[in-house]
């Protein structure tokens, strides 16, 4: 099982982490309606660290299961986190349009979402994509 | 047709119409200077409508997209007509996936995108 762990805390690091992100699912065979998906979400993410966090990071690992291929992304950081993630997953409170943290439609981007966050603590957010 | 040798950008216009391609895989300060220099070129050389190429792009986050919208939007307000072509399947999934709009007409490739500017001058004479 492949690993990487990339630090988030710079724009530069958004950017080379979302064109390597993007290099590694089409390694694995993900279409490129996949691919976009996935990388989207995982520079969503990435930014809402520079924005909120200062810094932080993602692990990326493949996975293999039975017949399946597929991406996980790890992102971690040590912000102020979330008080109500129930409201931050609204889809009325920040999916529409460009504000707030655009966790409604990170969430819609990937197969699987996660999330944990604590405040004073920091944030995880875990999304897979299944590829073939 | 007169192409822009000033600019880091692929610019050219002909018959009053701009052609342009949007950088792929360019940082937030990339993405501004892209802005300008569209506006600057388009007032200069007096132009009526403007075909952004957007097939270089895979991959457009909100913040991207945000920066998009603003260019198209003010490339707008200089009273040109604006057109997107090339858009990938992938940005299409995720535009409508992050509940996004792009308010312009879009054409599948270049040569429909001058179609749509021909008939939006032609929608212009007859209004």
């Amino acid at each position: 099982m492949k690993r990487s762990r990339w630090r988030v805390a710079t724009e530069a690091d958004v950017h080379l982490i979302v064109a390597e992100s993007y290099k590694a699912l089409e390694a694995l065979g993900a279409r490129p309606v996949q691919a976009a998906k996935f990388t989207t979400a995982v520079s969503e993410l990435a930014r809402n660290i520079l924005k909120y966090a200062d810094r932080g990071y993602i692990e990326f690992v493949e996975l293999v299961e039975d017949n399946r291929v597929g991406m996980r992304a790890e992102v971690t950081d040590k912000g102020p986190g979330i008080a109500d993630i129930e409201l931050a997953l609204a889809d009325s409170y920040s999916s529409s349009g460009t504000l707030g943290l655009g966790l409604p439609g990170v969430r819609r981007l990937a197969h699987r979402f996660e999330i944990e966050s604590e405040v004073g603590k920091g944030t995880r957010v875990l999304i897979e994509m299944w590829v073939r | 047709m007169i192409a822009d040798a000033t600019s880091r950008y692929p610019m050219q216009v002909s018959r009053g119409c701009v052609q342009v391609s949007f950088p792929s895989e360019v940082t937030d300060a990339m993405l501004r200077e892209f802005r300008s220099e569209l506006l600057r070129y388009v007032r200069d050389q007096s132009a009526d409508s403007v075909v952004v190429d957007l097939s270089g792009l895979r991959v457009l986050d909100r913040e991207e997209f945000r920066s998009l919208r603003a260019t198209l939007d003010m490339t707008r307000l200089l009273g040109v007509h604006v057109v997107v072509t090339g858009l990938r399947p992938g940005v299409v999934a995720v535009i409508t996936e992050l509940d996004l709009h792009l308010p312009y007409p879009a054409g599948l490739d270049l040569d429909h995108g001058f179609d749509i500017v021909r008939t939006l001058r032609r929608e212009e004479i007859t209004s």
